[in-house]
């Protein structure tokens, strides 16, 4: 399912917080990458319908999201996960799930009950699908949060900080999850996690202030650190950025620091620090 | 009874089935023991993960057990997901419930033992719209309703599954107004409480619904307890300047007014903003 985002804005109050966005987000994953308060949630909640826009047109799959017969096509194809899930204190695992596939207008109680188990199978937590969730610790009621947004089958996934509160193991199985699932539809995964986007994601959007810096491939935004990484003796003064690494040397990001510098392969952490740091400031974009 | 894996039946589907795994898994398990036929088929053949069908049987033990108010909502016809969403609203439960049945008896009563002496302001009719106001204010919305962002981003509508939890929170506060004020033998007219309730709780809503259902029912409130004071200390008649055909009248337009108003908004989705996120 293709999403076509056209100068998408929105505003609270005064402050701006996405600026004509501009995005087409193709099947396969989609990691949205950004500090806080860049605007990950809210693009997020737009896309999923559950926030209007100030301005501007999104188009879910051909379905407008400006109209209420689009909203409700693109509600039916699409799962959510948001970045804090709420429950009804007396609702077990199960029943959490069973309750959004019902609102997913999965009527057949015998099928929604299958892909329920199957949703909660999936995220690892059979075992306590009777468990009420505030028996649960974060991480496995991010799980159940997880479950509910893919019972339905979407063809539209978007999650809002999935890997938040997982532990190593968990994060791996989510991420093959994610893999799997990817296969035949999109995927939107915002995280502060450059490792999530290294593992799993084919497209990356680096978004800052409300504005997308980078939109592409992961290899594409790691290539534009190349000739910018640099391993020092010390701390120079030109460096966009500089910290000094667990083997006592300094790794500078920015112009070559010195002719005693040495060039070093970037990660893709050293290309998103390169790219945010370089972005215009606050008072330019106003 | 003996029982057998068939491989043309699909055995293993047929295990993790959920009516069948509570009824065969166990008889399976118990012949896989002991044949050995069937044991080496299950060995060769089939994927079979025990641990999966348990928990695909001990998932279906843990379904929903509907409550027998959601039953009654489907024996109505309503569909499931409605009947849910009416359960699950804070002010339908039974702690919020007793609590309005409390107030309600407390002040039919108080009423009761006073009977219609002089102007005195009759107590239920000054408290229910007041406990209604703050059932309908708390009944809907993203600061009342911990799924609230899930709920928005499905198909169901969100017109129908306000009116319906307002519905539903007013009717049974309804019964059981009546109910009391009916044992109480209070002094107004049956239901003359019902139009300033329907107006005062649809005002608060309508506030609440683009601030905070706290909001809602401070400003329903005090609009209502002001328009109360105002009249008992003006000299006028209580029960006429306010219960009387053209106070019931301009309720009527009040609410009628507030409910459009409501189902414009909401139509329109411009209310029941999300807060921000991690707040
Ligand atoms: N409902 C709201 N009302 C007012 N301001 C809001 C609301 N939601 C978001 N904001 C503002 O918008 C900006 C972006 O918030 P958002 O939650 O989208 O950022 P984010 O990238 O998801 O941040 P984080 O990484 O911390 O989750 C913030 O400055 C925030 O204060
Ligand atoms: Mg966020």
């Amino acid at each position: 399912m293709r999403v076509v985002v056209e100068n998408l804005s929105r505003s609270f109050g005064s402050s701006k917080v996405l600026r004509d966005l501009d995005l087409t987000l193709e099947p396969g994953i989609t990691g949205i990458l950004g500090p806080n308060g860049a605007g990950k949630t809210t693009l997020l909640r737009i896309l999923s319908t559950a926030l209007a826009p100030s301005k501007g047109s999104i188009k879910v799959g051909g379905w407008d999201l400006s109209s209420p017969h689009g909203r409700t096509e693109a509600r039916r194809r699409l799962g959510y996960l948001p970045q804090e899930v709420g429950y009804y204190p007396r609702f077990t695992v199960f029943q959490l799930v069973d309750y959004i596939a019902i609102l997913k207008e999965l009527d057949d109680r015998g099928e929604r009950h299958r892909r329920v188990r199957t949703a909660i199978d999936a995220v690892g937590l059979s075992a306590v699908a009777g468990k009420r969730i505030k028996t649960l610790s974060g991480g496995m009621r991010r799980r159940v949060g997880i479950a509910q947004a893919i019972v339905a089958d979407p063809e539209l996934l978007l999650l809002d900080e999935p890997t938040g509160g997982l532990d190593p193991e968990q994060r791996m199985r989510f991420r093959q999850l994610i893999t799997s699932l990817s296969a035949d539809r999109t995927v939107v995964l915002s995280t502060h996690l450059v490792e999530d986007i290294a593992a799993v994601c084919t497209s990356v959007v680096v978004l800052w202030q409300g504005q997308a810096l980078f939109h592409g491939q992961p290899a594409q935004l790691r290539e534009r650190a190349d000739g910018m990484v640099w391993l020092a003796d010390a701390v120079p003064d030109s460096a966009l950025l500089s910290w000094r690494t667990e083997e006592g040397a300094v790794r500078v990001i920015g112009p070559r620091p010195s002719a005693a510098a040495v060039a070093i392969e970037p990660t893709l952490e050293d290309a998103y620090l390169l790219v945010t740091n370089c972005a215009p400031t606050d008072a330019q974009l106003r | 009874m003996s029982y057998h894996l068939d491989p043309t039946h699909h055995p293993l589907e047929e295990l993790s089935q959920v009516r069948a795994g509570v009824v065969l898994a166990p008889q399976a398990m118990e012949h896989l023991a002991q044949c050995a036929a069937c044991e080496q088929f299950v060995a060769q053949e089939l994927p079979l993960d025990l641990d999966r069908v348990f928990a695909g049987v001990l998932a279906e033990l843990h379904a929903p057990r509907t409550t027998s108010l959601e039953r009654a909502l489907c024996r109505l016809r309503l569909p499931v997901w409605l009947a849910r969403s009416i359960t699950a609203a804070p002010a339908l439960q039974g702690s919020w419930l007793a609590c309005s049945v409390v107030v309600i008896s407390l002040a039919a009563l108080v009423g009761g033992l006073h009977g219609s002496s002089g102007n005195a302001v009759p107590p239920l009719l000054v408290l229910a719209p007041c406990v209604v106001a703050a059932a309908v204010a708390f009944c809907y919305g993203p600061r009342v309703d911990p799924l609230f962002e899930l709920t928005q981003v499905t198909p169901a509508s969100r017109t129908v599954a306000l009116l319906a939890r307002m519905g539903a929170v007013i009717g049974v506060n309804s019964v059981v107004i009546a109910v009391a004020s009916g044992l109480a033998g209070g002094p107004v007219a049956a239901f003359a409480w019902f139009p300033s309730m329907a107006a005062v709780s649809l005002l608060s809503a309508v506030i609440a619904a683009r601030t905070r259902p706290v909001v809602g029912v401070g400003a329903g409130l005090v609009i209502w307890t002001s328009a109360v004071l105002a009249v008992s200390s003006s000299g006028l008649r209580v029960t006429s300047a306010l219960w009387g055909a053209p106070a019931q009248l301009c309720y009527g337009v009040a609410a009628l007014g507030c409910g459009v108003l409501l189902v414009h908004w909401i139509r329109h989705e411009r209310v029941f903003l999300l807060p921000q996120a991690g707040l």
